[in-house]
C-alpha cells in the first residue's frame, strides 16, 4: 500500500458503546486533531501515529448502527466510507457482546475493503469466563481478528502488528457469505451483474454495493446511474412483495441471522450473560422511589463539583487579570504610549484576554465531571429517568442535564450539548440554554434587587426571577419545537443502556484537556473581537469620556431610547447593557463607570425605580446571550445562522416580556 | 385499557413484526432487535412514559412506551397485575421477581416457577388465586402480585 498525502488513512468504525473512543486514545495519544464533517455540526476526530515506515492516519467515525443511515452521524459514516473509501477500516467489537456489534462489521467486510477487526474489553470478557475464540469469528469474517483491551492497553501491539501486515501486504479480503431468503439473493446477483458491468474498477465489492442499493431503495451515494436505479427500484419492489417485509429490516435480519450464529459458534454460550453489577446498581439508581431522588443528589454533586469549585477560581483568575491591567497600566512601556492606545490594549485586549481565560477553571472541571457522569455509564441512567419530563419539550433526557447545568454557567452547558443523541436535540438545547439564570446574572440580580427591594423582599424576587427562567425556558422550547427547518427532523429515542464502567483518569485528562484547546481555538477569538467592538463603542470617539453621553455607546443609547423607553430602561442602563454583552456581571461596574458617582447605591436608588429595576432584570436575564456564549453556540452549531437566531431569540423575548411587565406594573398603579 | 398497559415491568413479548417501515422499526432492525426476538420489560422510568427493555441477546435499551405499542410485540408472559390476566384463568407461574426473603414468603404460600394457579376475582388489596392441584386459596398483596410472572400463550390469554 502506499500512503497518501495525510498517510495512511484508516477509518476507525463501531456501533456506540464499545470503547471506540478510548481505542482511538489509546493509539494516536495526544496528537489529535478535531474539525468537522462537511456541511454538519459533527465533530471529526482524527489522530497520527506511524506504524513503522508508514505514516498513519486514524479517522474516528461516529458511533453507527449500520451503513444505511437513520441518524445524522450515521449519515457521515456512509458518506465518508462510500465516498473516500479508506485504505483500511478498523472495527471494533465489545467482546463481551459480539451479536450487537457484528451486523455492521458483518456489513463492513462484505465491502471487501482491507479490515482488521478489535475485539475490545477482552478482559472484561474473560473476568465473565466469556472470552470469544477469535480464530473462529476471524475466519469467517475472512479478516484477521485480535483481542485487546484499550483502557488497559492488552493486546496493542499484536493490533498495531496486524494493521502493519495488512499495511504491507494488502491481500484482498475474503468478503463473508450470509445467507438471504432466495428472492432477495436473486436481486443482489441481478445487480452485481449489473454493477461489474459498468463500474469493474470499484474498490467495493459488486454484491456489497447491490445490497446497499436495494437497502437504500436506490438513494444510496454516490448516486447510481439513472438504469441501475431503476433496476434496484424494481428488484426491491419484488423482493418487498415476494416476502412482505421492508428491505432495510429484511437485509438487517440476513445479517443479524448470520451474527447470531457466529456470536453462537465463537463464545459457545447464547445468550450472553447480563452483568450482574450492573443489574444490582440499576436496581437502586433507577428505583421507582430512590431514582429520582439519588438523581437529583447526582446532580447537586454534579453542580457543586463544578460550579462549587469552578465560580471562585473564576472570580479569581478574573481579579488576577483587573490586577495585572492596573499593574500594567504602571509600567513605562505603556505610560509611554498615547491614552487610546494604552486603553485599547488594556480595556480591549487584555479584558478580552482575561474574559476568555477565566472561563478555563469552568470549563476544565465541567468535562471532568461530565466525562465521570458519561463514562460511567450514569448518563444514560440520568436520561432514562428525565425523559418523560423531558420528551414534552421534545428533547430527550439527557437534555435536562445540559440545561440544568446552564444556571451555572451558560458557557460550558453550550459545549456540553455534544453529548446529545440528534442534532435536533443538540440545537434546541443550545439555544433554550442562555435563557437559563446563570451565576454572572445572579450577581447582579442580587445587587440590584438588594438595593431596589430592600433585604425582606430581595430573596422574592430572585425567587421570581428564577421561576421567570424556567418558563421562558418552557415556552420557548414549546415554540421552537416544531420549527425543522432549523433544528433538523427529531430522531427516534431508542438509546442503549451499557454495563457501568470504572472511568479512567487517562481518558478524563485527555478529554478535558482536548476541551479546552477545543474552546481556545474556537471560541477565543470570537470573545476578545466581541470584547474590542464594545471598547471601541464606549471609547469612541477620541476625547470623549469612556461611556458618556457623547461617545458612540452613548449616542447608540440615545438614539435607541425610542425603543427601550416603553419598557422603562434609560439611556444609561442600555449602555450598560451593552457592557454585559462582554460578560453579564459586568453590567454592576458599567453602571458605575456610567453613572460617574462615588456611592453606587444611591445612584441606581435615585435613578432607577423598583419596577423599572424589575423591567431592568428581566430584560438583563432574557437579552443576548454573553459573547463567550454565543461563541460557544457557534462552535458547536457550526452556523452563523443558529448563532445569530440566539441572539435575535434574546432580544426580542427580553423586550416583550419587559414591556409587558413594566406596562403592567404601570396599570397596576406601581412604579 | 390501551396497548401500552400491556407493558408491566417483568412482561416478556415475541416481537413478531417490527410494524411499518418507521426510523424506529429500522433503527431496532440495525441494533440486531428483529422478528422473533424476545423482549422483556425491566422497569419502567419513575416518571412513567420510558421502558427499559432487555432483549433475549443482552441488549438493554430505553424506548418509549408509544415506540413499544408500534411494534407487533405478543405477549407470552406477565405479572399477575397484568390485565390480559381475568379472573377464571389457569396459568403457570414462570418467575419469582424478588429477593431471597419474598421467594421464600411465596414458597412458604407454595408459590414456585411451575406451580399452576387459578386466578380470583381482585380484592380491594390484592389478589386471591388458588393452587390449581389442591384447590388451596391463597391471598396475595398487589405489590406481590406485580411481582409475579406467568405464562400466557403467544395470543396473550393465559394458556
Amino acid at each position: 500500500m502506499t500512503p497518501g498525502r495525510d498517510g495512511i488513512v484508516i477509518a476507525l468504525g463501531a456501533i456506540p458503546n464499545t470503547g471506540k473512543t478510548t481505542l482511538f486514545n489509546r493509539l494516536t495519544g495526544s496528537s489529535q486533531s478535531t474539525g468537522n464533517w462537511p456541511g454538519v455540526s459533527i465533530e471529526r476526530k482524527s489522530g497520527h501515529f506511524t506504524l513503522g515506515e508508514y505514516p498513519i492516519e486514524l479517522v474516528d467515525l461516529p458511533g453507527a448502527y449500520s451503513l444505511s443511515p437513520v441518524t445524522e452521524e450515521e449519515r457521515v459514516v456512509r458518506d465518508f466510507f462510500l465516498r473516500t473509501p479508506p485504505d483500511l477500516v478498523l472495527n471494533v467489537l465489545d467482546a463481551r457482546n459480539l451479536y450487537r456489534g457484528l451486523g455492521l462489521t458483518l456489513q463492513l467486510a462484505m465491502s471487501g475493503l482491507p479490515m482488521v477487526v478489535a475485539v475490545n474489553m477482552i478482559d472484561e470478557a474473560r473476568r465473565q469466563g466469556a472470552e470469544p475464540d477469535l480464530e473462529i469469528l476471524s475466519s469467517h469474517l475472512g479478516v484477521p481478528a485480535v483481542a485487546v483491551s484499550a483502557r488497559t492497553g492488552e493486546g496493542i501491539p499484536e493490533l498495531k502488528q496486524a494493521l502493519y501486515r495488512l499495511i504491507r501486504n494488502p491481500v484482498q479480503a475474503r468478503p463473508p457469505h450470509i445467507a438471504c431468503p432466495a428472492v432477495l439473493e436473486e436481486a443482489v446477483k441481478a445487480l452485481s451483474r449489473e454493477i461489474e458491468r459498468t463500474a469493474p474498477d470499484s474498490r467495493f465489492q459488486p454484491n456489497f454495493l447491490a445490497m446497499r442499493l436495494l437497502e437504500e431503495k436506490g438513494a444510496s451515494v454516490p448516486p447510481p446511474a439513472p438504469a441501475l436505479r431503476q433496476a434496484a427500484r424494481s428488484w426491491g419492489e419484488r423482493v418487498e412483495q415476494a416476502t412482505g417485509q421492508p428491505l432495510p429490516i429484511l437485509c438487517a435480519g440476513c445479517r443479524f441471522n448470520a451474527a447470531r450464529g457466529l456470536a453462537l459458534e465463537a463464545t459457545r454460550r447464547s445468550p450472553p450473560l447480563p452483568d450482574r453489577l450492573s443489574e444490582r446498581l440499576d436496581r437502586i439508581l433507577l428505583h421507582r422511589w430512590l431514582g429520582l431522588p439519588l438523581f437529583l443528589l447526582v446532580m447537586l454533586l454534579l453542580f457543586q463539583g463544578i460550579y462549587g469549585l469552578g465560580t471562585p477560581l473564576q472570580a479569581w483568575l478574573g481579579h488576577w487579570f483587573d490586577d495585572g491591567g492596573a499593574w500594567l497600566r504602571l509600567q513605562p512601556a505603556l505610560t509611554a504610549l498615547p491614552g487610546w492606545a494604552r486603553s485599547f490594549l488594556l480595556d480591549g485586549i487584555w479584558q478580552g484576554v482575561g474574559v476568555v481565560a477565566s472561563f478555563f477553571p469552568v470549563i476544565a472541571l465541567f468535562f471532568v465531571f461530565m466525562s465521570l457522569i458519561e463514562d460511567s455509564g450514569y448518563m444514560a441512567r440520568a436520561a432514562f429517568l428525565m425523559d418523560r419530563l423531558m420528551h414534552r419539550l421534545g428533547l430527550d433526557g439527557k437534555a435536562f442535564i445540559s440545561l440544568l447545568l446552564g444556571y451555572g454557567c451558560n458557557v460550558p452547558a453550550v459545549m456540553g450539548t455534544r453529548i446529545l443523541s440528534s442534532r435536533h436535540s443538540r440545537v434546541l438545547t443550545m439555544l433554550l440554554i442562555p435563557f437559563s439564570l446563570c451565576s454572572a446574572r445572579l450577581q447582579v440580580f442580587v445587587f440590584l434587587s438588594g438595593i431596589l427591594f430592600g433585604a425582606a423582599l430581595a430573596p422574592w424576587i430572585l425567587f421570581g426571577l428564577y421561576l421567570g427562567s424556567f418558563a421562558a425556558i418552557l415556552v420557548m422550547g414549546l415554540l421552537l419545537r416544531p420549527w425543522q427547518q432549523v433544528l433538523g427532523e427529531p430522531e427516534p429515542f431508542i438509546m442503549e443502556i451499557p454495563p457501568y464502567r470504572l472511568p479512567t483518569l487517562r481518558s478524563i485528562a485527555l478529554r478535558t484537556g482536548q476541551e479546552l484547546k477545543d474552546f481556545l481555538y474556537r471560541a477565543a477569538t470570537l470573545i476578545v473581537a466581541g470584547v474590542i467592538l464594545v471598547w471601541i463603542l464606549t471609547h469612541f470617539p477620541t476625547g470623549v469620556a469612556p461611556a458618556s453621553a457623547e461617545s458612540w455607546a452613548g449616542r447608540l443609547g440615545q438614539t435607541l431610547a425610542p425603543l427601550f423607553h416603553p419598557i422603562g430602561i434609560q439611556w444609561q442602563e442600555t449602555v450598560a447593557l451593552l457592557f454585559g454583552f462582554i460578560a453579564k456581571e459586568i453590567v454592576i461596574g458599567a453602571l458605575a463607570v456610567i453613572y460617574g458617582g462615588a456611592d453606587l447605591q444611591r445612584q441606581i436608588a435615585t435613578h432607577i425605580t423598583p419596577l423599572q429595576g424589575l423591567g431592568f432584570m428581566v430584560f438583563t436575564l432574557l437579552y443576548t446571550p454573553c459573547i463567550a456564549t454565543l461563541a460557544a453556540i457557534r462552535a458547536e452549531s457550526r452556523s452563523w445562522r443558529i448563532t445569530g437566531l440566539g441572539l435575535l431569540l434574546g432580544l426580542v423575548s427580553a423586550w416583550l416580556a419587559s414591556l409587558l411587565l413594566y406596562r403592567a406594573g404601570l396599570l397596576l398603579g406601581f412604579s | 385499557m390501551t396497548e401500552s398497559d400491556l407493558f408491566l415491568p417483568g412482561s416478556i413479548c415475541i416481537l413478531h413484526s417490527l410494524g411499518d417501515d418507521r426510523q424506529v422499526a429500522r433503527r431496532l432492525a440495525q441494533m440486531g432487535i428483529l422478528p422473533g426476538s424476545r423482549l422483556r420489560i425491566v422497569r419502567a422510568a419513575p416518571l412513567g412514559g420510558t421502558l427499559e427493555v432487555a432483549s433475549d441477546q443482552g441488549e438493554l435499551f430505553a424506548l418509549r412506551r408509544e415506540e413499544m405499542a408500534g411494534l407487533d410485540c405478543r405477549l407470552v408472559a406477565a405479572p399477575l397485575t397484568s390485565p390480559a390476566i381475568r379472573p377464571g384463568q389457569t396459568c403457570t407461574v414462570l418467575s419469582l421477581e424478588g429477593g431471597r426473603a419474598f421467594r421464600q414468603r411465596m414458597t412458604e404460600k407454595s408459590l414456585r416457577p411451575g406451580s399452576r394457579i387459578r386466578i380470583g376475582e381482585p380484592g380491594t388489596h390484592g389478589l386471591l388465586v388458588s393452587d390449581a392441584a389442591t384447590g388451596a386459596t391463597i391471598a396475595l398483596g398487589r405489590g406481590e402480585a406485580a411481582r409475579i410472572i406467568v405464562g400466557l400463550t403467544p395470543g396473550g390469554t393465559p394458556e
